[in-house]
């Protein structure tokens, strides 16, 4: 019982030390944007909830709490007495309370809170509290301001790389038509059909030439046999006439003009043979003039056929490379759409981004409101230093009751005469009082004089320190 | 050094020194004519660290029941013979040496009876100096061979009892304890004295107040109120034996001062 009246009077002198406390609220609600956000998305896709964490975050920072502690120089007593920096902010953190008032939902839909400052003064508690709420309320506004004005600066820049990137896909896929223009895919069925013509004509010009061949070598024959039949007809002119006879001189003259022509169409060359000094004899004529259609047909077809080969070749070569040229436009196009896609996207976004923008500037966006005022404290805050001492009195009191019940199931020890009685049956059992002489007890009343004085002495002061804790 | 209250009041037979007798210290015959009235008388006073209840406080509650304690043994006297106890407690501490001194003197009923306190607790005697007597020989010299007992004897007044003090044991106190001399010893002051008490050690840490119950008519068991845990009192009981043990005595039992302090006015009008 000592322990507990002790503890409680400990306890009690303890509460009446600590000093009152008060308390300013500030209430502030979310309100949402004028401008429904199915006409313009806002700019900050932060909800209400999360806008208040990361505010309530940046009101407690530290930079901003040294602000408020030399603005309303707070906590001056600590200061002098050389507590540090992190030690203030920390108390006043401590000091600080952000709290919702009504559940923050999971979809975000969030809409009263409190900010309040508990501090030694009232006057002081409010204004911090006011000022608490002005921060909060200010900092909204320009993070969401400072939200849209970037997240627009940065679709500008966006669109303007994406602009680039769309113009150097539209040269690309521009000097790619160019570079493979038989090769592409839609131009394949052209191509098929082209070549298609080209060997019909090839066909054609072989068989054409084939026949002019068979021509040529004809009048080869009937040259040559004509030339038999002219050194015949010399020979048969020798028996009667001599060499320098102007008949054999023809006939040799003649046998050498076909000879020549012989020569040129088995060369088979174009060029014309040398021109004759001498008026042509009719049937060298009529072959020279054969030569010279069959030769001149025969270099007509040749060139015609080297030209439809090698059509034949390039069409072939177009046709086979279309499949790859169709994967390669492929994939440019495919950029290509991306880009345009993405072009287009962008442009939207920015233009929802200005009049988000607007918004925010116009302060139509959703926004916290001072609801209530911090007023002025009337009373300390918290449980009263009376209820709290009487509370410690009682607690102190039942310890004290509890430490003696357990004392005293534990306790083995014997106490009086009865107990002696029913533990032993002997004889002789006689319980035997502390000796005490009268000076002893005389003592022992002063003693319990003494303890009364202190007790009642040590209750004075505790009520004298509450009285002028009270009236200061 | 010589106690400041003790003083030599008798004639001169008191002068009679310590060990000056002749006779062997086996015979005990010297003994056998111990004469009472030629000890020497020593008083205790005010510096005592004892308190006698029914010295400081005739008509207090303690001395009332040492009164009460009185009667008791005495009718079992009556029936039984009994005029030599025993007090021993379970363990230290528990106020064995004063309850002693407080029953010798109540049941010498201011020397009206003849008392003997031995002081029989050789491993850690104190009544001597708690009485502020100047040490002197005892019961250990007596044992280990001082012929006579009638040099170690001392009136001690005001108290009207007999003392045996402890002395200094020279040997093992619990040797000593198991001697013979101790046998003869208490054949020789066995008729000189009503009653015989003994202040015992413990009897849970030594044996010796087991050897001591060997000699003694009856037991008394000393316990500490809120103190001696029960345990310990039973282990004790067990130990002596229950059939010698006549009591138990609860000192400083706090509820007894308050019964007598509600009638006190009554009874001291």
């Amino acid at each position: 019982m000592v322990t507990a009246f002790l503890a409680s009077l400990a306890g009690v002198t303890v509460v009446s030390q600590i000093r009152p406390k008060y308390m300013a609220q500030a209430v502030l609600t979310a309100t949402q944007p004028v401008i429904s956000q199915r006409l313009v998305t806002p700019a900050s896709s932060t909800g209400a909830a999360e806008a208040f964490q990361l505010l309530t975050r940046q009101l407690l920072s530290k930079r901003r709490l040294i602000e408020i502690i030399l603005k309303f120089d707070l906590y001056k007593r600590e200061r002098l007495r050389g507590a540090s920096t992190d030690a203030l902010v920390e108390a006043l953190r401590s000091n600080i309370e952000v709290e919702t008032l009504d559940p923050v939902r999971a979809r975000g839909d969030f809409n009263t809170f409190t900010i309040s400052f508990t501090g030694d003064d009232p006057k002081a508690a409010q204004a911090v509290a006011s000022e608490l709420a002005g921060l909060f309320i200010h900092e909204n506004v320009k993070t969401r301001e400072a939200q849209a004005l970037s997240t627009t600066e940065f679709l500008t820049d966006e669109l303007e790389s994406a602009r680039t990137r769309l113009r150097a896909l539209e040269a690309q896929l521009r000097d790619f038509k160019t570079k493979f223009g038989g090769e592409l895919p839609e131009q394949q069925m052209i191509n098929l059909q082209s070549m298609s013509e080209i060997r019909t004509q090839l066909q054609n010009t072989l068989s054409a030439l084939a026949q002019t061949r068979q021509q040529r070598g004809a009048i080869e024959n009937a040259i040559a046999a004509s030339i038999l039949r002219l050194q015949f007809e010399k020979t048969e002119l020798l028996k009667k006439l001599t060499s320098r006879h102007p008949s054999v001189l023809a006939k040799d003259q003649e046998a050498a003009k076909l000879q020549i022509l012989m020569d040129w169409i088995r060369a088979g060359t174009a060029e014309p043979a040398p021109a004759s000094t001498t008026p042509d004899e009719p049937g060298v004529s009529q072959f020279r003039s054969q030569v010279i259609t069959t030769l001149a047909a025969l270099d007509r077809l040749t060139r015609d056929e080297g030209r439809l080969t090698a059509e034949m070749s390039r069409y072939q070569s177009q046709i086979s490379n279309t499949p790859v040229r169709e994967q390669q436009l492929a994939t440019l196009m495919r950029e290509y759409d991306q880009s345009k896609q993405q072009y287009a996207d962008l442009v939207g976004r920015q233009m929802q981004s200005r009049l988000a923008s607007n918004v925010e500037q116009n302060q139509q966006g959703q926004q916290f409101r001072l609801v209530e005022e911090p007023a002025l404290p009337r009373a300390p805050a918290g449980i009263p230093r009376s209820r709290m001492g009487l509370a410690v009195a009682g607690g102190s009191i039942i310890l004290g009751l509890a430490g003696a019940f357990v004392r005293n199931m534990a306790d083995t020890s014997l106490h009086t005469e009865r107990e002696l009685r029913r533990a032993w049956p002997f004889p002789l059992v006689v319980a035997i009082p502390t000796l005490k002489s009268p000076e002893d007890r005389r003592r022992e009343i002063g003693g319990y004089v003494l303890e009364s004085l202190a007790a009642f002495t040590m209750a004075a002061v505790v009520f004298a320190v509450h009285a002028y804790t009270r009236a200061k | 050094m010589r106690g400041a209250d003790e003083l030599v009041t008798n004639g001169p037979d008191s002068l009679v020194g310590i060990g000056v007798t002749t006779e062997s210290p086996a015979s005990g015959q010297g003994d056998s004519a111990l004469d009472l009235s030629t000890l020497r008388t020593v008083e205790f006073g005010p510096r005592s660290k004892v308190k006698v209840a029914t010295l400081i406080d005739p008509r207090g509650a303690a001395s009332d029941r040492f009164r009460l304690l009185r009667m008791k043994l005495r009718h079992l006297s009556e029936k039984t013979g009994l005029r030599r106890l025993l007090i021993t407690s379970a363990l230290p501490q528990d106020g064995k040496t004063t309850i002693a001194l407080n029953l010798a003197t109540t049941l010498a009923e201011q020397g009206a009876r003849k008392v003997l306190l031995i002081e029989a607790d050789l491993h850690h005697p104190t009544l001597s100096d708690r009485l502020d007597l100047e040490p002197k020989p005892g019961l250990a010299e007596y044992l280990e061979s001082t012929p006579s007992i009638s040099g170690l004897l001392k009136r001690l007044t005001p108290a009207q009892i007999y003392l045996l003090s402890s002395g200094f044991a020279k040997t093992n106190p619990t040797e000593l304890l198991q001697s013979a001399r101790l046998t003869e010893l208490l054949a020789a002051v066995n008729s000189k004295f009503d009653w015989i008490v003994i202040d015992s050690p413990p009897a849970l840490p030594l044996t010796d107040a087991l050897s001591l119950a060997r000699h003694v008519d009856g037991v008394l068991l000393v316990a500490r109120a809120d103190v001696t845990p029960r345990e310990a009192v039973d282990e004790a009981i067990q130990r002596l034996g229950p059939a010698n043990i006549l009591g138990v005595l609860l000192n400083g039992a706090s509820n007894v001062d308050r019964l007598y302090s509600r009638y006190s006015r009554y009874y001291n009008r």
